[in-house]
């Protein structure tokens, strides 16, 4: 017998489960429902625009102001915090306050705004929206050199997944949903729900 | 061309998820990598050129999507070889040796090793499916043959 003859033998043993050629059926009548569901909604169209940073500047104009006792996760723990949020009409901001577990009080920061429709224009965030956004995969560049990725109460280092340009590509399976994230060492980092972006 | 999904699939099926389960070393991973790859050539517009163009896209696309499964870090149900392996049967104990052996060589070995000796493919065609030089791949193929011949011995014959 030749080596090819052996090792096809050998492989030989590998099958698809019972249901394999159901479950692409499956996936391809579901794809025809979305596609379907698609066109539906075209006209009414939502586009979403997260802007985060360090922001604490008030607004002068505040028309909305609402707190919540609210859980979210950070670096791995849920954590009970006090959310504030502001909005002015057009922009929501908002104000995470949360104590770790010496007692210490953190605050963090960070607004945004969505586009409705096809003339763009912007609405407030809702109070739903940004705990979702908040509840999205996190990565962590830490003060020792290692970067991390946080998602709810899974964490797993990446340090060492970095390619020659400082470049690691990670796909991180939520619960209903598939997150591409791609982080660039010490430089940021950006995340998709369809596919890599560089 | 574009052939038929469920004809495609009743050829395919098993070769591109051997192909699969030897980058991704999970059942389930593996499964997913191909019937993704069936719905996106399924979805996709893409035009081929022959049978054999699709049998190395698909290929190309179940090895990329097999590897992406590997980066996904908290798979869950994920199935060791050597329970998965407690689910086979196998002709020979020649033929499970020869099995693990492989499935415990490093993945860039493995794959190389897979597509010449499962799926009968020139070095240049390994080369253009994986998208890395013919020169990369025969030294990908020697040092995977070395290990072979070094575990198995007399198992695994002198490759000319």
């Amino acid at each position: 017998m030749t080596n090819k003859e052996k090792y096809k033998n050998a492989f030989s043993v590998l099958h698809t489960s019972d249901d394999f050629i159901m479950e692409v059926e499956k996936m391809k009548n579901s794809y025809k429902k979305r596609k379907r569901n698609i066109v539906a909604a075209a006209a009414a169209a939502v586009a979403m625009c997260v802007v985060v940073g360090g922001s604490t500047s008030a607004y002068a104009c505040n028309v909305g102001n609402i707190q919540r006792h609210v859980q979210i996760w950070l670096k791995g723990d849920q954590t009970d915090a006090i959310m504030n949020i502001s909005s002015d009409g057009s922009v929501a901001e908002y104000e995470i306050i949360y104590q770790d577990e010496e007692g210490v009080e953190h605050t963090i920061n960070g607004g945004g705004v969505a586009m409705e429709g096809v003339s763009g224009e912007e609405r407030p965030l809702t109070e739903e929206e940004i705990m979702t956004y908040l509840n999205e995969p996190d990565v962590r560049y830490e003060e020792d050199g290692s970067v991390w990725i946080y998602c709810k109460d899974k964490k797993m280092e990446i340090t060492d997944k970095f390619d020659e340009e400082g470049v690691c590509r990670v796909q991180v399976q939520g619960e209903d949903i598939t997150y591409y994230i791609t982080a660039y060492y010490k430089e940021g980092w950006n995340m998709s729900n369809d596919k890599f972006i560089d | 061309m574009k052939t038929d999904l469920k004809k495609l699939m009743e050829c395919y099926q098993q070769n591109l998820y051997a192909v699969a389960y030897n980058v991704c070393k999970n059942p389930e991973d593996a499964e997913d990598a191909v019937q993704d790859t069936f719905l996106q050539y399924y979805t996709g517009n893409y035009k081929f050129e022959s049978e054999q163009h699709i049998r190395a896209w698909l290929i190309r696309v179940t090895i990329n999507k097999a590897k992406n499964a590997n980066r996904t870090f908290w798979r869950q149900n994920k199935v060791s070889l050597e329970e998965y392996m407690e689910t086979l049967t196998f002709d020979t104990p020649e033929s499970e040796h020869l099995f693990e052996t492989v499935m415990e060589m490093p993945q860039k070995y493995r794959i190389v090793i897979h597509l010449f000796y499962y799926e009968d493919y020139s070095i240049k065609e390994i080369a253009d499916i994986l998208h890395i030089s013919e020169s990369n791949v025969k030294i990908r193929l020697s040092r995977g043959r070395t290990m072979l011949k070094e575990i198995l011995k007399e198992e695994w014959d002198d490759d000319k």
